[in-house]
């Protein structure tokens, strides 16, 4: 079995409104478990966090490639996480599972209406 | 020359039609019409009693004349929940009527034109478009001279709004006495149906060979809401 190495990135949080945060993927090491991309967050009405980093290039045989990072969920018209490309597949194994989905969609308050019909009227 | 005097009288307020009794009962003083045509262009609505920000529920620019006795769908359209206090009513300043009874002049089932805007003999309060800019308001307003000017009528709950007089004057600011007096503001909470009132009962009058009509009671409702 090839030695396992793995790294791991600690995602950056951003702690201050607004700010988002870039999750950064792992490094899978060869013939082992490919770490999961980190998450983006996103503090309440902030922009939406890019998604984690690509995931680490899977594990050679016998391992499972690490997953992309998961989007951040987006508040106020977040931007898109970022797709990460899902780890190259090791060997004999699976490939890393696909990138985070796309950002919350817009926030804001939402407006309501309704239809309003006009007539004439002589009396 | 009383006669004469009151025939001017007659003419001045049947012929030049401007808009001095409004949202009250008119005052009958002559026949009913058979007919009463107005042409609306759009309208509006404002959150603010000075009408500022107006949105536009419907527009027909090309706008024809449609008989308010038939109670007809001018327009709909979508607007934003709230509670507007003004609703700016773009229309033409010719109303055609139609004398249900023959009086002198007024030979029924004949259609008659006369036209209302604020401009003619009242510089001081000139009729005004969306911007508050001036509108040169043509014709004479007799059946055979009225032009076809278009006029924006400004329904607001300023208490201080005109009953009829400055109903076609942009308001500026509370209190300033511009605009006609609205009831009450139009909510739009739901789905709903608002009437737009031209009430001219007992306002057809005739006198040195034409037949008019006295300024119409405007009012406008909302009637119906629901889901």
């Amino acid at each position: 079995m090839t030695k396992t190495k793995i790294l791991l990135m600690t995602p950056l949080l951003a702690l201050l409104a607004g700010a988002s945060v870039t999750g950064c993927g792992t490094t899978a090491a060869n013939g082992g478990t490919g770490g999961h991309g980190g998450g983006a967050v996103n503090p309440s009405g902030g922009t939406s966090g890019t998604g984690g980093s690509v995931g680490s290039e899977g594990g050679t045989s016998g391992n499972v490639a690490g997953a992309g990072g998961m989007a951040a969920t987006g508040d106020t018209g977040g931007t898109p996480g970022g797709d990460d490309t899902g780890g190259t597949p090791g060997g004999d194994d699976t490939g890393g599972a696909g990138g985070g989905s796309a950002g919350g969609a817009s926030g804001g308050s939402l407006v309501t209406s309704h239809k309003i019909t006009i007539i004439g009227s002589g009396t | 020359m009383k006669k004469l005097t009151l025939l001017c009288l007659c003419l001045c307020l049947g012929l030049g039609l401007r808009s001095r009794s409004v949202t009250a009962e008119p005052i009958a003083t002559g026949g009913d019409p058979s007919s009463l045509k107005v042409k609306v262009y759009a309208v509006y609505a404002s959150l603010s009693a000075q009408c500022t920000d107006p949105i536009q529920i419907f527009a027909n620019d090309a706008g024809t004349f449609v008989d308010f006795l038939t109670n007809p769908t001018l327009g709909d359209g979508e607007l934003a929940d709230g509670t507007y206090n003004c609703v700016i009513i773009k229309m033409s300043s010719i109303i055609k009527h139609t004398p249900l009874m023959t009086a002198d002049s007024c030979v029924a089932g004949t259609e008659y034109t006369g036209g209302v805007c604020n401009m003619r003999d009242s510089s001081s309060d000139p009729a005004s478009d969306l911007a508050g800019d001036p509108i040169t308001c043509l014709g004479d307003g007799s059946n055979a001279g009225s032009v076809d000017n278009t006029v924006y009528m400004y329904l607001t709950t300023d208490s201080a709004a005109s009953m009829g007089d400055r109903a076609f004057v942009h308001p500026v600011m509370p209190g300033d006495g511009n605009g006609i007096h609205l009831g009450s503001p139009l909510i739009v909470s739901a789905t709903s149906t608002a009437k737009f009132v031209v009430d001219a009962r007992g306002q057809v009058v005739s006198g040195g060979g034409e037949c008019g009509i006295n300024a119409p009671a405007f009012d406008f409702v909302n009637v119906t809401s629901g889901g």
